[in-house]
């Protein structure tokens, strides 16, 4: 039964019928006064053995054009399979005009003379009509390189565009497509591909060349006479068994090898702003227009940071107006930290090879990606440093203490394995006991700057103790031991000094917080600004228990970063000092290295 | 320390015997008073000895001063009332001759002080809190066994001079809410001392009683803070360790001031009880301190910036850090025992 039936269309090939006599399309009549004489029963059998063999006949057509060996035994046929003089009879009438089609070749020069002779910035948009839907394949110019570019959307679906078509399996849909309608209204079918093509098929550029991949079959040729519509100055050719989307891409890729560079390529650094150390892109020459294929360039880059996904090393063009770079080709390397010699070799008019370093692989990211990634300002890399550890070894929550001081070391040993790269220093401060022969009694114990090994192990010696009833610690002592002993690290290696506690340092002098002074009167403030104004600075972060001690002490203490012991981490702590760059703020384009 | 112009009565008499009763609220330092009257009596530059007068005031200030002198911990609190005597021998200077023939005299002074020594809740009158008889003049009269209370008021009432000690930093801690407050305290133990002293005819306009008022714990950094903002404080140059002293005649401004700063502001009545209950002209104020500064070890002088000589020890208790040094315990009762020995 017809799905969409506004009039009742011709049996046989579905098409409207009208008030006619006979269908226009196929000449099957539609009246009763093609079948006189006989009686009623004989004159019905008369009708339906005719009809019968009428739609064999037409939709033997169909089965034709599917296939002109197999398709004699499609199931849709209606009558049955038909006898040798009905497919002998379908398969001249499947059969296309020869004068109609294209080759292969001759479509091949047909795009290459239409990218020839496009402008120079322009785009060509193939569009293939096909038994599976409609592809656009768009070749885009990225001028002034001269390399072109092919971008193959998708595959809009005849199911899509037209739902009615849904049949019970592919090979259904094919028969429907190429003719046998199965009972779909045609009048209804082609009013709903007038509609749905023109709003699902995008065709960039203007002139597309239509191609029709399966001559003769009706809903294929329909779509393609709807998209000539919308394109009249479009070329059309008609194929057979040619895939049109693989034929653009080889041609392009035959034409970007041999062609000539129009225009330079660089590549894409970063470079640093002195002032505020904000990150913005700029490229180094690579290669000049006019570039024979096989010219090589080498160039110095420097990377910043360790990547997990490699360092990028972009290509890129300039457009006519030299404002907007246009990507060419995105690789990236694994690469340490440092300079490294970057050696191109010119593939190809648009086609940079990288030769060196070793390991240059095609990066999936997208340039628009890699740009909105970018961190707004550099942080310079880690170089050799040094972590000053102050811990409170007062027994509350001493072994958490311990534990976390003990993740970072470890953290950072394994960062940075190299010899002599990190130093760490382990200061643990126990508590004064304020009794008459005991106030000058040592409270600061543990090991100057060593390995992070021999630090481990110094932690690891250390031992909890009854912080007493006083609110305050020795922090001072530990500052004083610090503040002798911090002079003599080289000016050119950073130094944190990280305090872990849970109670404030005790002032020099009686202040109206009420806390004890240090016996020893040691200003712990004067002791961190002695501390802090060494040659090369200072970073310095802490860790407090809780918020029950949180005053002035520690926010100096943590100027660069204050932390709450349940949560923070190791992470977060060697992030906050300076000594972790996160991923998202690592610099994944090489800055330039300045020729020696 | 010297009586200045008081000519001591050398006459030793019965009749010219003297007693000074100690009187505060509980944890006034009463008993760390006390206790520190040693070290006072031997640091004191003037040639002063004491001598206890019955083996429980010479064994009492042997266990304090040792207490406090060597185990660096603060008396216990008093339990009941402790009788305590003393003779304190030493020298002042008088004035003698006449109007154009003047001229000062070291003369010795000898003079007794038999210091009551009780517990501050019987001086709040506490020790009635749970008794359902309420006590009236006429019950008292029935002979109704005495309490400790009634003997207490008694013993004060008997005295010739009285030393009260007002503790700045009662009235800031929880103890207060235990013990009452620092007025009702005081005005208890004045209405039945000015009861007894009208039935007995001495009182006339004014309770006959000198009165040292003595505010403690000098050593302490609040009360220290607000003695030095308020330009109070100076030294003794005969001190080798210069420690900081209130200016003589300012220790009555340091008093309301420290009284006006406290939550309930009691100390402002006590003054105000003070005027009306005492003659003005017997009546000095003292800034005091049983303990003293810190002295650090190998220093020679008083550190502004490290005097705290009380620390604490656990989360409620608190012990002495260095030596003590006293600092106006004896002052009071040399002045008391020179003024009632006229």
């Amino acid at each position: 039964m017809p799905r969409y039936e506004t009039t009742v269309p011709c049996p046989v090939c579905f098409s409207p019928a009208g008030a006619l006599a006979t269908c226009a399309e196929c000449g099957w009549p539609l009246t009763a006064a093609a079948w006189p004489g006989g009686d009623a029963e004989s004159r019905e059998r008369h009708f339906a053995k005719e009809l019968e063999r009428a739609q064999r006949g037409y939709d033997s057509v169909a089965a034709a054009r599917i296939s002109p060996t197999d398709g004699r035994d499609l199931p849709f046929i209606r009558g049955g399979r038909p006898d040798e003089a009905e497919w002998t009879a379908a398969l001249r009438r499947a059969t296309v005009a020869a004068d109609t089609l294209d080759t292969a070749d001759r479509l091949r020069e047909t795009i290459r003379r239409r990218l020839e002779t496009r402008p120079e910035a322009g785009r060509l948009s193939v569009v293939e009509v096909g038994s599976r839907g409609i592809t656009t394949t768009t070749v885009v110019s990225a001028e002034p390189s001269g390399m072109r570019r092919v971008d193959r959307g998708p595959v809009v679906r005849w199911i899509d565009l037209a739902p009615m078509l849904a049949a019970e399996s592919p090979d259904e849909l094919l028969f429907r497509l190429a003719g046998g309608f199965g009972g779909v209204d045609r009048a209804a079918l082609w009013a709903e591909l007038e509609r749905t093509v023109p709003e699902s098929v995008a065709i960039p550029g203007a002139d597309p060349i239509l191609v029709c991949a399966v001559p003769g079959w009706p809903v294929p040729e329909h779509g393609l006479e709807v998209l000539a519509r919308r394109a009249p100055d479009a070329v059309r050719s008609r194929v057979v068994d040619v895939d049109a989307a693989e034929l653009v891409g080889e041609l392009v890729s035959q034409m970007n090898t041999t062609a000539a560079l129009r225009g330079r390529l660089e590549l894409v650094v970063a470079h640093v702003v002195p002032k505020n150390g904000r990150i913005v892109l700029r490229s180094e020459r690579l290669f000049e227009a006019g570039a024979p294929v096989g010219a090589e360039q080498a160039l110095t880059i420097r990377c910043a940071h360790t990547l997990d996904d490699g360092l990028v090393l972009a290509v890129v063009s300039w457009g006519h107006d030299n404002t907007r770079p246009r990507p060419v080709s995105i690789d990236s390397v694994r690469l340490r930290p440092g300079a490294h010699r970057l050696h191109a070799v010119l593939a190809g008019p648009g086609r940079v090879k990288f030769s060196e370093p070793a390991g240059v692989v095609p990066d999936s990211r997208v340039w628009s990606e890699l740009v909105a990634s970018l961190p707004r300002r550099f942080i310079p890399p880690v170089g050799d440093f040094d972590l000053i550890c102050a811990l409170d070894l007062g027994a509350d929550r001493f072994d958490d203490r311990r534990a976390l001081v003990s993740e970072l070391v470890e953290l950072l040993r394994t960062e940075y394995p190299e010899r002599g790269r990190s130093r760490v220093a382990v200061v643990g401060y126990r508590a004064h006991r304020f009794r008459v022969g005991e106030e000058h009694d040592r409270v600061v114990y543990g090991r100057w700057l060593d390995t992070p090994d021999e630090a481990q192990r110094s932690l690891d010696g250390f031992r909890a103790f009854e912080p007493g009833p006083v609110r305050a610690a020795p922090i001072e002592d530990a500052l004083h031991v610090i503040a002798r002993r911090v002079g003599r690290i080289p000016p050119g290696r950073k130094v944190v000094l990280l305090t872990v506690g849970a109670r404030p340092p005790h002032p020099p002098a009686e202040e109206p917080d009420g806390e004890i002074p240090c016996p020893l009167e040691y200003d712990w403030r004067s002791l961190l600004r002695r501390i802090r104004h060494r040659p090369g600075g200072l970073t310095s972060v802490a860790v407090l228990d809780s918020a029950k001690h949180y005053n002035f002490a520690w926010r100096q203490l943590g100027k660069t970063a204050l932390h709450q012991l349940n949560l923070t981490d190791p992470r977060k702590l060697a992030t906050a000092a300076g000594l972790l760059i996160p991923p998202s703020q690592r610099l994944f384009f090489p800055l330039p290295e300045p020729a020696e | 320390m010297s009586s200045q112009t008081v000519v001591p009565d050398e006459a030793e008499s019965p009749r010219k015997e003297r007693k000074i009763g100690l009187w505060g609220a509980s944890g006034s330092g009463k008993t760390s008073f006390l206790a520190a009257l040693y070290v006072a009596v031997t640091e004191n530059t003037a040639d002063w000895r004491i001598i206890g007068d019955n083996r429980a005031s010479v064994d009492f200030l042997t266990e304090m001063t040792k207490s406090m002198t060597q185990h660096h911990v603060f008396p216990k609190k008093t339990e009941g009332i402790q009788k305590l005597s003393w003779t304190m021998v030493g020298q002042t200077e008088r004035i003698v001759g006449r109007r154009f023939r003047k001229k000062k005299e070291t003369v010795p002074l000898r003079f007794r002080l038999d210091l009551i020594d009780a517990q501050g809740r019987l001086l709040a009158g506490m020790d009635r809190a749970d008794d359902l008889n309420l006590d009236f003049g006429e019950t008292r009269a029935m002979k109704t066994p005495k309490t400790e209370a009634d003997q207490l008021i008694e013993e004060l009432a008997a005295c010739d001079g009285l030393v009260y000690l007002f503790d700045p930093l009662r009235e800031r801690s929880d103890r207060k809410l235990e013990d009452g407050d620092d007025f009702q305290h005081f005005q208890w133990a004045l209405q039945n001392i000015a009861h007894i002293c009208d039935k007995n005819g001495t009182f006339d306009t004014h309770l006959p009683h000198y009165l040292a008022v003595c505010i403690t714990k000098l050593d302490d950094p609040l009360v220290f803070r607000t003695a030095d903002e308020l330009g109070y404080l100076t030294a003794d140059t005969q001190d080798p360790y210069l420690f900081p002293r209130v200016v003589p005649g300012r220790t009555e401004e340091l008093y309301l001031k420290l009284g006006s700063t406290s939550p309930t502001r009691s100390a402002l009545k006590v003054h105000d009880s003070i005027r009306r209950y005492f003659h003005e002209d017997r009546v000095r104020y003292f800034a005091t301190s049983s303990i003293g500064f810190y002295v650090p070890p190998g220093a020679t002088r008083f550190r502004r910036a490290n005097f705290r000589n009380v620390v604490p020890d656990s989360e409620k208790s608190t012990v002495i850090r260095g030596d003590i040094h006293p600092i106006n315990v004896l002052e009071p009762l040399l002045w008391l025992g020179d003024v009632v020995s006229r």
